[in-house]
């Protein structure tokens, strides 16, 4: 069920108030409320977007968490960050 | 007794309006066709429209994801995701009530809200033909991106119990169907930018033709792959044309609009009845 949970934190963070300001100094706990494996919450903190796709979320959410966090659509597979 | 009087479609891309002169050398027959396609749906004087669109998880989530969805709100509220459009529409709840009913009752288990909010793909074509924002609106959504997807067959077939369900409309009688989505373009993947204009044009073709069972034959894997997954907005169309009565279409423009990522079409489905 992680693809759900990935889903519903790309969602929250557009549209619950605060959340996208909490983000950067918060995310580890925020990644904590969802039901998120350990892998995937890796992929999320590197920006791993090939990863996330792979492990079959939905291109159209994965589109906008990357977007949400400032990341251009067309930039979303050039910012991965190694581990 | 209601009748569907105008029947259209035009690509939704929120970059329409946020980025209208991107290229001005394509953007001018673009331009050209909505003020066309405008004037004719002013000149329709609609009672109602119903606008078929999808959504981008911004009014649906995986908690409960519809195939399809009837807006009956008294208004509308755009989300204005990431700079898309954000006004407010009215809707035509009894209207809406009335077609729910008729859809319903020809077998279709369409799913019904009463606080339905619209992203860009039902904002933007709103925004760029004013008279329908004019109009009161009737939101369709069409699930485009989660699979399993109702089919185009399926869509297509829901447009023409859309017609006899307005045939039940009391009041409400002059109605308008917009489809919005398509035409080639990839989100949130690799290939994302990208266009493909002999799809695009193939696309154009088989609908000026009449030729819906063609159109209606291609599986979704393969539109997936040569048009890419925003491409599988096009049964949107669908619903359109089988509201038009699968009427050819006069198509008014296409352009491949790279600075968009999409291919935009915009296209009416049979004549414009007049008023």
């Amino acid at each position: 069920m992680t693809v759900v949970g990935i889903t519903a934190l790309a969602r929250d963070l557009e549209h619950v108030p605060g959340l996208l300001e909490r983000w950067p100094a918060e995310r580890d706990d925020i990644l904590g409320g969802y039901p998120i494996s350990a892998a995937e919450a890796d992929a999320i903190r590197r920006n791993d977007a090939a990863w996330l796709l792979a492990a079959g979320v939905n291109p159209v959410a994965l589109r906008n968490l990357f977007v949400i966090q400032g990341i251009a659509h067309k930039d979303m597979y050039d910012v991965r960050i190694e581990p | 007794m209601g009748r569907i009087v105008y029947s259209a479609a035009t690509s939704h891309v929120a970059a329409i309006v946020k980025n209208p002169n991107a290229d001005p050398a394509r953007t001018a027959n673009l331009d050209a066709a909505w003020t066309r396609m405008d004037a004719e749906i002013a000149a329709a004087e609609l009672d109602a429209v119903v606008v078929v669109g999808t959504d981008h998880y911004e009014t649906f989530g995986l908690d409960n994801y519809p195939a399809f969805c009837l807006g009956l709100n008294a208004e509308f509220d755009g989300w204005g995701e990431f700079g898309a459009p954000r006004i407010r529409v009215d809707g035509a709840p009894e209207a809406a009530t009335v077609l729910l009913a008729g859809l319903t009752g020809a077998g279709f288990d369409v799913s019904r809200s009463h606080t339905m909010r619209l992203d860009h793909s039902f904002m933007t074509p709103l925004v760029r033909l004013p008279s329908t924002a004019a109009t009161k609106v009737v939101p369709l959504f069409v699930n485009c991106n989660t699979p399993p997807l109702p089919s185009s067959r399926r869509c297509f077939d829901l447009g023409t119990a859309l017609a006899s369900a307005v045939a039940a409309l009391p009041a409400t009688d002059r109605v308008g169907v917009l489809a919005t989505g398509g035409i080639s373009h990839w989100v949130g993947v690799p290939r994302f930018g990208d266009v493909n204009e002999d799809f695009d044009r193939d696309f154009l073709r088989l609908l000026a033709a009449g030729r819906y069972d063609d159109v209606l034959a291609w599986p979704d894997a393969w539109i997936n792959e040569h048009a890419g997954n925003g491409a599988l907005e096009l049964r949107t169309w669908m619903v359109a044309a089988g509201a038009a009565g699968g009427a050819a279409a006069d198509v008014f423009a296409y352009e491949p609009m790279y600075p968009w990522a999409t291919g935009i079409g915009v296209s009416r489905f049979g004549a414009a009845v007049p008023a």
